[in-house]
């Protein structure tokens, strides 16, 4: 995994994703504790986009992919799932981390929901907005060979979810429904449903990238 | 080891035929793929390492035909050092093969063994921890050799691996390749005839993508034998006036004035007399004669 870490991770990605997630809290204005949450999922999950786009295309573009073709299938497969996990679990981290450094705002707590409850519920729909965002930037990207197609076409799924339209269409099953909730509304935990789309459709992804491997060794 | 190529074609999308109904059997050694650049080795290359899915044709590996589905097999048994690679920049050269020995599916033990070998073999053992970006081209093309020949592959293809380097470092890499060449086949291509001369007996000449000679290194001298001239000439009027006239394969200022190589089938008419064939001439000869038609 060492090696793997000093493949995909390289130190400007590390530097950006970090930089991303501080700006983030310094500008982006909450007032309740139940806001950071959603401010925070949409940024994250715009970053999962950007940060994974490369791992199944750095071989191509690095000049490495002749020689990566030629061996074992499954063994390739593999790899891009390792760096995938690697990436995936560094930017869950670095996001719930985050979720602090809006406290520098002194936001104040409005519901009678504990700590645990807001942010556990934050981890929850986390795991599914990195999940979801970074394989369908991996999938995109290894159908087109082109990181940029993978970026792109997250970035236009992001625009048509992230939006009052998105919201109106989707409803609770929204990707970004833990955003569009009402903290204070009785139904606030209607998030879970776009969540667990998120988890379905990421099982989906994960079976695909093996699908367009075998088919690359075609 | 026998690589058996039957009239393969290879045509890109925008109708450029790189390889056009060529046909070639490499036998055990170091067989050389001499041509100039656009000729179509690369292309071919990739056709044998199973990148590339020929337009026509078959291509056999130990009786194993391309595209039947046992292109796993195939790949096991196929070495490749490409013409541009890039090794992980900021991997040490030990972590790089090590990743790469993994990746193929060797066992951590064994992969390290290997490595050990071919780092000492290769010269490169001191330079082991040091990051891939860190080594100059000729170091990194050994470690590019390298990870060709982890997996112990019986046919090699080496793709202009001299490119670019230094004289030193090019005469180590054609030493490496005879060394390595024990036990089985080298397919080696380059555009530089002196890469050829030093380390094959047996070659094909490719240019536009078809063969314009396959066969033993030895005959194509013989082909150019008597047909080579050197003439002395005061000037360098005089050499252009012979350039204008004859087909030259060099010229060089001597004390007395200039030397010009000419390659002709009768004696020019200027006072010249026999060479004795370098390759690099009979080379030359065979792409004249063929643009005479």
């Amino acid at each position: 995994m060492k090696k793997e870490w000093n493949i995909c991770m390289a130190p400007y990605k590390l530097a950006y994703s970090v930089l991303f997630l501080f700006l983030f809290a310094l500008f982006r204005g909450v007032m309740l504790t139940s806001e950071i949450g959603p401010a925070l999922l949409p940024g994250v999950a715009v970053l999962a986009s950007i940060f994974c786009a490369e791992t199944s295309v750095m071989d191509r573009h690095g000049q490495r992919w002749e020689i990566i073709c030629l061996k074992p299938e499954k063994n390739r497969i593999r790899m891009i799932y390792r760096r995938w996990i690697l990436q995936a679990a560094y930017l869950y981290g670095i996001a719930l981390a985050a979720y602090f450094a809006f406290y520098w705002q002194k936001p104040y707590r409005m519901t009678e929901r504990t700590f645990a409850s807001e942010y556990g519920g934050y981890a929850a729909a986390l795991a599914g907005t990195v999940l979801f965002w970074s394989l369908i930037s991996i999938v995109v990207s290894n159908l087109a060979k082109n990181q940029w197609a993978g970026i792109g076409a997250s970035v236009l799924l992001w625009i048509t979810t992230n939006s009052t339209t998105g919201e109106k269409l989707f409803g609770r099953y929204n990707l970004f429904a833990y955003s569009f909730c009402d903290s204070m509304g009785a139904k606030w935990n209607e998030w879970v449903y776009g969540t667990l789309i998120q988890i379905l459709l990421a099982i989906v992804f994960l079976i695909l990238i093996s699908i367009i491997e075998k088919r690359v060794s075609k | 080891m026998s690589v058996k190529i039957k009239d393969v074609t290879v045509t890109f999308k925008n109708q450029v035929r790189a390889v056009d109904h060529v046909s070639l059997e490499i036998p055990h050694g170091v067989y050389g793929l001499l041509g100039e650049n656009g000729a179509g080795k690369t292309t071919l290359m990739r056709v044998l390492t199973t990148v590339l899915t020929p337009s026509e044709g078959e291509v056999y590996l130990d009786g194993i035909r391309y595209g039947s589905g046992k292109d796993e097999a195939i790949r096991r048994k196929i070495g490749y050092l490409p013409q541009e690679l890039n090794l992980y920049p900021g991997l040490s050269v030990q972590d790089c093969l090590e990743y790469l020995g993994e990746l193929s599916g060797l066992p951590k033990a064994e992969c390290k063994k290997r490595i050990r070998y071919y780092l000492e073999k290769t010269g490169l053992m001191k330079h082991r921890k040091k990051k891939m970006r860190q080594l100059s081209g000729g170091m990194k093309r050994r470690v590019g050799l390298i990870q060709a020949l982890l997996n112990e592959p019986e046919f090699l293809i080496v793709d202009e691996p001299t490119t670019g380097l230094d004289p030193e470092e090019r005469v180590r890499i054609r030493n490496l390749l005879v060394d390595f060449s024990e036990g089985r086949t080298i397919l080696f291509s380059t555009h530089v005839v002196e890469d050829i001369a030093a380390t094959c007996s047996r070659l094909a000449v490719m240019r536009k993508g078809t063969f314009l000679y396959t066969g033993t290194v030895q005959d194509l001298l013989s082909h150019a034998k008597g047909k080579i001239w050197t003439a002395h000439v005061k000037d360098e009027m005089q050499a252009r006036e012979l350039e204008r006239r004859y087909r030259t394969a060099s010229k060089q200022y001597t004390e007395e004035g200039m030397t010009v190589k000419i390659l002709s089938s009768t004696r020019p008419e200027v006072l010249c007399e026999q060479t004795k064939v370098t390759l690099e001439d009979a080379y030359l000869y065979l792409m004249a004669e063929k643009e005479q038609g």
